[in-house]
């Protein structure tokens, strides 16, 4: 067991999965002798050379269609776009070509490649590299998407990201990059669509995904703690295959469902779960079901503002304290 | 035949496919090469171990799968193909949705925008023997004219779409084959079916395979719950608390005016469970008025009911409210039945160690005219009267203060007075130490409640629900009775009492109740008792 960074534990998860499969390469930009813009990659030229670990020109589309070109020839390349919302630049790939070549060729094709990317906001970086676009990528039939909340998260996804025949987009959170957390030694392969309780409750759902996992923990303690509200908190982990067991046996037990996301609010992941709880498990719920969101609006960069706009501790709490009662 | 991946070295679990030999549909011979497989160790090919048609193919080229795995399937004919033959497609551009043997000719698709095609010519009559190949007919349309060719061999059956005449694009031109004596050869014309398409192929292999739900198809919505209650205005329940509602059979107004003379809005599942807990629906505390709220003073002391009191309120609560009681009571001369007991009392003394009450002979009487009046000797449910075989009378007894208890004595009707004596002298004493067997409080199907020790003169007790009647008795006292008639009329000294009863007027009238009690006065002043004392 070593404690990690989340940042380290990235470059740990690329470096397990290159030593396996010498058809694993790695490629983007910055990403080789400078280590990564998060740093999130260091040592991983050294370890295995610049013909697996490859700098690239800035153009997202050469990286993705390089990437694609390799997978479809056999290679199972890791692709960084270094801020996720330029998978707007090189959309065309992520979602007409990655998700559609299997299908198309009837299986001759296929396409086992994971785009990593540094996704969210709270890093004040300005409106145009904090967004949250998972739920771009939630949105394309034949994408699979994965977004951890902790190191030992981060390695075991990864891995299963990787091993995964066809292509992955894994969101790695910029504000969770230097969080720490405890990874167990040794190889790690997690599963994907598999969501992970992380506290146990029993009157509240919470659903959060990345940076909004530690924040909805903090809220649920603050809950238990002030409230008497007893919360159980889910790390959806995965969007794309979701884990609708794990949340609705959950909210078969509490009766209520609050999501924290980082989308803006039209669209975001958590309108997508709850219209599936609302049908399905509608005769479980015992009170509205309630999203926090980020609002509608593109992300300050002022530190203040940016902080009014992501769901915050004090938010979830107030939030679920007076829908509560 | 299933052709599986074979076993290929003791430590690989699976293998690739690295080239397939035969295509679906090709006839196979045993000893036929089928695909080939590689491994992390080594490369081998996997021969037809019986001949026939191939049919399916689980795994394609470049495909993993695990040893022992159905890879292929090969059928004695080609007509048992799941498929037809892979250059079959090809050369039916139009499908091939016939049946019954015929081959159907559709009208082309003649463009993407082009709705509807005219044949402009037939090159062939129905009748004629066709080849795969050849021309059947030309189609016009407003951008095009384009010649249709037969894709089987066969007889042309049937022409649906004359010379002249237009069709949608997908309409049945005309039939190959099949009802007019067309025979077309098996191996030229497969028997066409709706090729099925093996969906778990194309499942990716990392997805969980089970224990996950598909929340990108479609999910499962619940069939709708309806309450029939009317639920008053200004409240709202949400959709667990009517499901649980629904499921406990809970009474949904009461529990909604519950809610809301707490100043509630809404029925939460927390509600449901705490109507549910509270000893529930009939009890009043749940809706207790403002008027009834107590705040104890300084000086006032405070009785917490124990577990008895409770539940004794809560049924005659229950019972209170749901049954409209009526009295009626009939003035009972015991006289001469005080005589026998004066008789008996010594003996009985002696033998049982207990005094002989008047109880007993009571008891003995009801249960005697409760078999002349069995509607007496009945349960209610609010609709229907469920009327009792057994005889089981119980008798109320006070437990010092703390609530009340009902032993049963089963079948009373069957036993005389000595054994209805010690039967209760039994029952009280295991009540008052709470030793209580459940088969000696279920079953009542009448109850006693015997005040006469207490000096009352009339009682009104609270029908033990679902029962239907109670009886009470009262003090039996020496008054001046008349006696006689005319001019022998004299008043004398009797020993007289009161025994009334409380039914469910639901249950049975007036009428019904007072012949009842006339019968049970008629057998202690008439009968002779010393029968029992043989």
């Amino acid at each position: 067991m070593a404690e990690l960074t989340y940042r380290e534990a990235v470059a740990r998860g690329i470096a397990q999965e290159m030593e396996r499969d010498n058809d694993v390469v790695f490629l983007g930009e910055d990403v080789a002798a400078a280590g990564g813009v998060f740093k999130a990659t260091e040592g991983l030229i050294d370890k295995f050379g610049p013909l697996r670990v490859r700098d690239t020109p800035i153009s997202e589309q050469a990286i993705l269609g390089a990437a694609m070109g390799a997978a479809m020839t056999g290679l199972k390349p890791i692709a960084e776009i270094m801020f996720s919302d330029f998978i707007a630049v090189c959309f065309d790939y992520i979602a007409n070509e990655f998700p559609k070549s299997r299908y198309m060729t009837n299986g001759q094709v296929k396409c086992p490649l994971v785009v990593r990317t540094g996704n969210g906001g709270g890093s004040r970086f300005g409106a145009q590299h904090s967004q949250s676009v998972e739920n771009w990528a939630m949105m394309i039939p034949g994408l699979k998407v994965v977004a951890p909340s902790s190191p030992s998260d981060v390695v075991g996804l990864l891995a299963a990201s990787v091993r995964d025949p066809d292509p992955v987009i894994f969101f790695e959170h910029k504000s969770l990059y230097a969080t720490k957390g405890e990874v167990p030694d040794g190889e790690i392969v997690d599963q994907l669509g598999t969501a992970k309780i992380v506290r146990q409750g029993k009157d509240a759902t919470i659903l959060a995904l990345a940076l909004m996992v530690p924040r909805a923990l903090e809220a649920a303690e603050k809950l238990s703690n002030e409230a008497g509200i007893d919360c159980e908190v889910i790390d959806v982990r995965s969007l794309v295959p979701l884990d609708m067991q794990t949340i609705l046996t959950s909210v078969a037990k509490t009766g209520r469902l609050y999501t924290v996301e980082e989308n803006p609010r039209l669209c975001g992941w958590g309108a997508e779960i709850t219209s599936i709880i609302a049908d399905e498990a509608f005769y479980d719920l015992d009170g509205p079901l309630i999203r926090i969101t980020t609002p509608h609006i593109p992300l300050p960069a002022a530190d203040n503002l940016e902080d009014l706009a992501l769901p915050s501790v004090d938010r979830i709490f107030a939030k679920i304290q007076t829908t509560m009662n | 035949m299933e052709v599986l991946m074979p076993q290929l070295g003791e430590t690989v679990a699976e293998g690739k496919i690295s080239t397939w030999y035969k295509n679906v549909g090709d006839k196979v011979e045993a000893g036929d090469t089928l695909f080939e497989v590689e491994t992390d160790k080594a490369t081998m090919e996997v021969e037809a171990t019986e001949s026939g048609f191939l049919t399916d193919v689980n795994f394609t080229a470049g495909e993993t799968a695990a040893v022992g795995t159905v890879i292929a399937v090969i059928s004695d004919s080609a007509d048992s193909a799941g498929k037809s033959t892979a250059t079959s497609v090809e050369e039916k551009p139009a499908g091939d949705n016939g049946t019954g043997g015929a081959e159907d000719i559709l009208m082309p698709q003649l463009g993407e925008t082009v709705a509807e095609g005219k044949i402009s010519t037939w090159y062939k009559s129905v009748g004629d023997q066709v080849a795969a190949g050849e021309k059947l007919f030309e189609v016009e349309t407003d951008k095009a004219t384009m010649e249709v060719e037969a894709t089987v061999a066969g007889i042309l059956s049937d022409i649906v779409i004359a010379e002249g005449e237009a069709g949608p694009v997908g309409t049945i031109v005309a039939r190959i084959g099949g009802g007019t004596g067309g025979t077309s050869p098996k191996q030229e014309a497969p028997k066409p079916t709706t090729p099925s398409m093996d969906l778990e192929r194309f499942r990716p292999t990392s997805q969980p395979a089970s224990g996950h739900l598909d929340p990108f198809n479609e999910v499962k919505t619940p069939a709708l719950v309806r309450i029939a209650a009317k639920i008053p205005d200004g409240i709202k329940l949400t959709p667990v608390a009517k499901r649980m509602i629904q499921t406990n059979g809970i009474d949904a107004a009461r529990l909604s005016s519950t809610v809301l003379s707490r100043g509630g809005s809404r029925v939460a599942k927390k509600d449901v469970l705490e109507f549910l807990n509270s000893g529930q629906s009939t009890s009043v505390a749940a809706e207790k008025p403002e008027f009834l709220k107590v705040t104890p003073g300084p000086h006032d002391q405070v009785v917490e009911l124990n577990r008895f009191r409770k539940i004794t309120a809560e049924r005659l609560t229950a019972s209170w409210q749901t049954a409209p009681h009526v009295y009626q009571a009939v003035e009972i001369n015991f006289t001469a039945l005080n005589k026998t007991r004066l008789e008996h009392k010594d003996s009985y003394k002696e033998r049982h160690g207990t005094s002989l009450t008047f109880l007993p002979f009571i008891v003995r009487a009801t249960a005697m005219a409760l078999r002349d009046f069995p509607h007496v000797n009945a349960r209610f449910d609010g609709e229907n009267l469920v009327v009792g075989k057994e005889i089981n009378i119980g008798i109320a007894i006070d437990l010092d203060g703390d609530g009340l208890v009902v032993p049963v004595i089963h079948n009373t009707d069957e036993m005389n007075v000595p054994g209805i004596a010690s039967a209760i002298h039994r029952l009280v004493e295991k009540a008052r130490e709470s030793k209580l067997a459940p088969s000696e409080f279920e079953g009542g199907t009448y109850t006693i409640s015997n005040n006469g020790s207490f000096n009352t003169l009339m009682t009104t007790p609270i029908i033990n629900a679902p029962q239907v009647a109670i009886l009470s008795t009262d003090t039996i006292q020496r008054r001046p009775v008349i006696a006689g008639s005319g001019e022998d009329e004299k008043i004398v000294p009797g020993l007289l009492g009161v025994v009334g009863q409380c039914f469910d007027h639901r249950a049975f009238d007036g009428a019904y109740s007072a012949r009842f009690l006339n019968r049970i006065r008629e057998i202690i002043e008439t009968r002779d008792w010393s029968r029992d004392f043989d």
